[in-house]
């Protein structure tokens, strides 16, 4: 990095040092080790390394807010004026108008008892002098540039009664409040779904530019960061190990299925017209949905949050009770048995958490939870691990002792144990680390081919399901809106299908015009007025028909169903390769 | 919001009715004849009869348990077997001193709670953090007949600053209003401590548990990152959300309004509802004993009402449940 | 923000030794436990004796460490011999409340919905009242005996167990590795045995620790209304209540049980405390999301 002495710079780091002291061990462990760091007005800048890596502490120390028991040395100038207390003024005001922060969660990051109107206008009060009603009128101009729907009424709102994208929008009005030279933005879409994540990193970009504010972008994912910045920092262990123009970024190439296995084996696990309800709610969580899992064959299952896919899991492998429809095991109806056989049937149909620090009991070892799921037959615990490539003298270990990617591949041992017919995997890889992740991918397939396996595997993230699965199914609304074949090229024809590959940060890297296009409508709420297509209000094929009754899910070609008729005739303008 | 609280009020008169009944005849099935509280076991068959006639002792359990609720309903609580009294004109006289007992100590206790809960959460691991919490455990392990003991020993008997027990001097009829309530003031000193110092605690750690959990949210990090003041964060953000869950206790604070004193009462000789409640159990004074208890029963249902109004209406997220629902966001339902 | 993974592995709970607080409960409370078993042997005399005319109400000395009552009894000797009374009464009746309110609260959170109300409803009904007003009432009803004190302890004290225990075992149910031990074949009671019940022990610990110092209190208090135990067996709450008439002249009849038993329960409170940090994991490490 150029070191300088400019009048220009708007912040300098210089060997910032974080370490923290655990009072009861007595133990110091090094968080940061020597970062220095420049930012000039306008300049943006991705910081990309995996969890535990330091970013987080890092932007906490830019703005002096260390948790208790961190401790800092080095230097950070704001504007050419070194900043040493954090409890100072001076640091202070630096908080509320060079620097602004937002967070992972928009859910944990607003006042849950403010309406959002005010929380802005606070901000306003006390850093720009306005006195109430001022400040209220000046919070709903911000909520307005930050594209909030209805800026007037959202103010009065809740956080809770605003929807994830929505709050942090509020957030980031919030943070604009305090007109900041410099935004950092930690993981601010981590918790989002795609194409909500779209239209929130557009959002942000765009302010970058009008308000020429530089901006450091921290993330886990390398995807993300050449869409927002011109440099990619690269940290690990408490270090910028690199720094590159983003341009000359290359990704990492994803997995491909290049064979295609049409095997005709018959169905081990069959559900048709299968619902669930909740207690209570008055919508359907899973709303018909017929599926086929065959032995050896990996079936994908990818939605958004809410749109019933979990459920949908849970109900195949017989966790929850069904509405209606029917579900046969091999044959065997599983709606019709009880007790001793229904147990049977559910060991045959294995559940692969999405966290696996919550799947394993924290008080059982893992040699006793792998002892426990093989009822003293079947494979050994020795077996089981080397199975899933884990060195057995972990037996002795409890789950806390073991690293993410160690306790999915427990978890993984202790569903095979049973000897399972099918596996149901919900979200295997969204906790883990890249590496982890590729890992967990690679063993599944591998186990699904060695064992003959029937697979579902349920993720909210396309590249995910590219490398294993031969079908995807895409769901909304408790619906499966279509399905179709995935391999070297995936084309779907539904406009919700299309907008989330559209959504996908390699596809809008490909692609910058997709940027302009606010395909997603700003989703206050789901709409569900009773019958008719789920997405009527939000799609761009919409027609009177679309609001009056649900299309049936149609075959197309060949493995390809899809429930718009509309886009059946639309004919294909250009297929997205991925 | 309406059915909400018709039903919530049917559910309370039932378990008010519950109660009372199930009070009534645990009372009664007890062994001994609560006419002998009142007069000589050795009069004779005949007038024992008639007192027990008049005074409603007559009949079966059953008849009589009409009979109470018949007459309950009309308002009229019976007559006090010891006192020879209406239990109304008992339970009235006795309802202002412990009242003015219980608000100042609950008073001062509030106090005590915040402060210390906001010394505990922002002083957390120093020296004035360990202090509070142990001064406060130390308080909380103190059975309260001792502290009170301990408290006339010290302050009265030795130091002669404040009297010993009652809630006015002997002479305080002869006094003017003003002196007389600055007479009952000093009274109410003792056991207003007494009754403040040994309970603060409970809640204190409660609410710094809050704090501590709030303290530690995005939302906290974020007006922090806003440039908001210290003092403003804490008290704005940390402490209204803090308090929170504070607020279902209040539920249970009214009830010991009446009731919680009962120790620190009998100790200083206080003439308030906690003494008529232990006089009327030692001396099987059955109808003052129901009349408690309905009073009792009153309050917490009153005190739980409250409380779950007072929810409501600070929590947004439980206000207006019916919106919360059908925007979920960005949670996942499934 | 999660812990990151090299740090959750260094960091485990911090030593129990090393708790200075947890130290002082284990002193307190085994401390008091002793005394209580080894009475006999530590103070040998009869905690009824009376003494000698000369020896009534004799201030501390050399002969009577603590001195004497209105009857010329060792107060010394009276104290040790109460550490029984109020140790037995307190674990006994707060262990028949946990036993109670864990099976209610399990039954409640795992049963059916129509038992889980059925049972909020009475444990509700229960708790509706003023405890304490419920403790003077049950008591007052016959002679008062050590087996009524702790009947009466035991059966207003399950309720708070009862809710304590369902709502950890509700959101113990919810975890994934409940589910997961369903989907392998385990029965209903396997799963509340194996993974539930050890899930439950930290709070069940906790309050029992917590609670045993409210119930010695409890004790204290209706001995202290003479609703107690009777002589001739010696409780600390009784000997508060003969020392209050000599309040200034035999500060040490009134003053000195108070202390032991704040001692007491003051142990069992720390010792609760203590436990409930260093067994809750949510309290354990500061670490942050890098």
């Amino acid at each position: 990095m150029a070191d300088n002495e400019t009048t220009g710079s708007l912040l300098q780091v210089r060997n910032l040092c974080v370490d923290h002291f655990d009072p009861h061990t007595g133990a110091r462990l090094s968080v940061l080790r020597g970062v220095d760091l420049d930012f000039s007005p306008g300049q943006t800048m991705s910081l990309v390394g995996p969890s535990g890596c330091g970013k987080s502490i890092m932007a906490r120390a830019l703005l002096g807010l260390l948790p208790p028991g961190f401790n800092w040395q080095g230097e950070i100038h704001w504007r050419g004026e070194r900043l040493t207390d954090p409890d100072t003024a001076a640091w202070r005001q630096v908080r509320g108008r060079g620097l602004g922060l937002i967070l992972q969660e928009p859910q944990a990051s607003l006042n849950p008892v403010l309406r959002v109107g005010h929380q802005i206008a606070e901000t306003l009060r006390i850093h720009q002098g306005l006195d109430r009603a001022a400040a209220w009128n000046e919070a709903v101009q911000l909520l307005a540039e930050t594209r909030v729907p209805d800026p007037q009424l959202s103010a009065r709102k809740f956080p809770h009664q605003l929807s994830g994208g929505m709050r942090q929008r509020v957030l980031l009005a919030a943070t604009l409040a305090c007109n900041p030279e410099l935004l950092i933005a930690d993981e601010p879409t981590t918790a989002l779904d795609v194409s909500v994540q779209k239209d929130i990193l557009a959002l942000i970009r765009g302010l970058c530019r009008d308000r020429n504010m530089a901006l450091l972008f921290i993330t886990h994912d390398l995807n993300l960061a050449p869409l927002l910045t011109e440099q990619v920092a690269f940290m690990s262990e408490g270090c910028i190990e690199q720094v590159v123009p983003a341009a000359e970024l290359v990704l990492p190439a994803l997995p491909r299925r290049t064979e295609t296995a049409p095997a005709e084996a018959p169905a081990v696990l069959k559900a048709t017209n299968l619902s669930v309800v909740y207690p209570g709610a008055t919508r359907l969580a899973v709303a018909g949905v017929d599926l086929e899992l065959r032995p050896g064959q990996a079936v994908g299952l990818l939605g958004e949050s809410g749109c019933g896919k979990t459920s949908l899991g849970r109900a195949l492998s017989q966790h929850i009770g069904l509405q209606d429809g029917s579900l046969t095991l091999a044959g065997e109806d599983c709606r019709a048995s009880r007790g001793a056989q229904a147990r049977a049937q559910r060991r045959r149909v294995q559940m692969l958490f999405q966290d696996p620090g919550g799947s394993l009991d924290p008080r059982q070892r893992v040699g006793a939870a792998l002892r426990e799921a093989a009822a003293d037959q079947g494979p050994t615990n020795e077996q089981l691990l080397s199975e899933v490539g884990l060195d057995p003298a972990l037996q002795k270990r409890y789950p806390h002792q073991l690293s993410g990617g160690q306790r999915q591949r427990v978890a993984l041992a202790r569903c095979l144990a049973t000897s399972p017919d099918v596996l149901i995997a919900d979200e295997p890889t969204s906790a883990l680390d890249a590496e982890a992740r590729n890992l967990v991918l690679s063993l599944l397939e591998g186990i699904m081919r060695q064992r003959g396996l029937a697979l579902l595997l349920i993720s909210h993230d396309l590249e995910g399901l590219q490398g294993i699965c031969g079908q995807v199914n895409v769901m909304f609304d408790g619906l499966v809106v279509e399905s179709l074949p995935v391999g070297t090229s995936f084309n779907p024809l539904h406009p919700y299908s299309r907008e989330l590959v559209r959504a996908l940060p390699r596809t809008l890297r490909e692609d910058p015009a997709l940027w302009v296009q606010e395909t997603f409508l700003p989703r206050m709420e789901t709409p569900t007025s009773g019958s008719g297509c789920p997405r009527q209000g939000n799609c761009r094929l919409q027609k009177p028909i679309c609001g009056k009754e649900l299309p049936p899910l149609k075959m197309v070609s060949n493995n390809h169903w899809l429930r718009c008729p509309e886009a059946e005739a639309e004919e294909p303008s250009h297929f997205i390769d991925t | 919001m309406l059915p909400w609280l018709t039903r919530r009020l049917a559910q309370s008169l039932l378990l008010i009715f519950i109660l009372v009944s199930a009070v009534f005849f645990v009372v009664r099935l007890a062994p001994g004849d609560p006419l002998n509280q009142v007069v000589e076991e050795e009069l004779g068959a005949g007038d024992r009869e008639l007192i027990r006639q008049r005074l409603g002792l007559d009949g079966s359990l059953i008849e009589q348990y009409q009979r109470w609720l018949g007459s309950m309903l009309q308002g009229d609580l019976g007559t006090s077997l010891r006192q020879q009294r209406p239990v109304t004109e008992i339970i009235g006289e006795a309802m202002g001193p412990t009242l003015l007992l219980t608000l100042t100590a609950y008073g001062l206790q509030l106090i005590l709670v915040i402060a210390s809960a906001l010394i505990m959460a922002t002083r957390r691991g120093q020296p004035l953090d360990h202090a509070v919490q142990g001064i406060g455990l130390t308080f909380y392990s103190l059975p309260f007949f001792w502290l009170a003991l301990m408290f006339v020993l010290l302050f009265s008997r030795q130091l002669g600053w404040f009297p010993a027990g009652g809630w006015e001097s002997p002479d305080a009829a002869f006094l003017s209003v003003g002196e007389r309530w600055l007479d009952r003031l000093h009274h109410l000193v003792l056991p207003a401590m007494t009754l403040a110092l040994g309970a603060f605690m409970g809640p204190a750690r409660y609410l710094r548990a809050g704090l501590d959990d709030v303290l530690a949210q995005d939302y906290i990090l974020a007006a922090r990152a806003r440039g908001l003041s210290e003092r403003r964060v804490l008290l704005r953000h940390g402490l209204r959300n803090a308090l929170m869950p504070l607020i279902t206790l209040l539920g249970m604070w009214l009830p010991n309004l009446l009731g919680g004193a009962l120790v620190v009462e009998v100790v200083f000789g206080w003439p308030g509802m906690g003494r008529v409640t232990i006089e009327a159990i030692w001396a099987r004074d059955y109808p003052v004993i129901m009349a408690t208890t309905l009073l009792t029963g009153v309050a917490v249902v009153v005190g739980s009402t409250l409380a779950d109004l007072l929810y409501r209406w600070a929590d947004p997220r439980v206000r207006i449940p019916d919106l919360s629902e059908s925007e979920g966001g960005a949670h996942d339902a499934s | 923000m999660t812990l990151p993974e090299t740090m959750a592995t260094v960091q485990g709970p911090s030593p129990w030794w090393r708790r200075r607080g947890l130290m002082l409960g284990l002193i307190l409370t085994f401390g008091s436990a002793l005394i209580g078993l080894l009475a006999p042997l530590l103070a040998p005399g009869d905690p009824a004796a009376l003494g000698e005319l000369s020896e009534r109400l004799a201030a501390p000395s050399a002969q009577h460490l603590l001195g004497t009552d209105l009857l010329g009894r060792d107060v010394l000797v009276r104290l040790v011999h109460g550490a029984r009374t109020s140790l037995l009464v307190g674990w006994v009746s707060v262990l028949a409340a946990m036993i109670c309110g864990t099976l209610v609260g399990m039954a409640a959170g795992l049963g059916p919905r129509w038992l889980d109300r059925l049972l909020m409803s009475i444990t509700d009904l229960f708790m509706a009242f003023p405890r304490i007003f419920l403790i003077l009432l049950l008591v007052s009803l016959t002679a008062p005996s050590l087996m009524l004190i702790m009947a009466v302890l035991g059966v207003t004290g399950w309720m708070g167990v009862a809710r304590l225990v369902r709502a950890e075992t509700l959101t113990l149910r919810e975890r994934e590795f409940v589910a997961a031990a369903r989907g392998l074949g385990l029965t209903p009671w396997q799963v509340a045995w194996r993974h539930i019940l050890p899930g439950l022990w930290p709070t069940i610990i906790v309050a029992t620790s917590l609670r045993v110092g409210g119930a010695i209190l409890s004790e204290s208090f209706l001995s202290y209304l003479g609703l107690g135990v009777q002589e001739p067996m010696v409780s600390w709450g009784g000997m508060i209540q003969m020392g209050r008439a000599n309040l200034v002249d035999g500060w040490w009849l009134a003053t000195l049980p108070g202390v032991v038993l704040a001692l007491t329960v003051i142990g069992y409170n720390l010792l609760g405390e203590n436990l409930r940090e260093w067994l809750d994991p949510r309290r354990q490490g500061g670490g942050l999301d890098g």
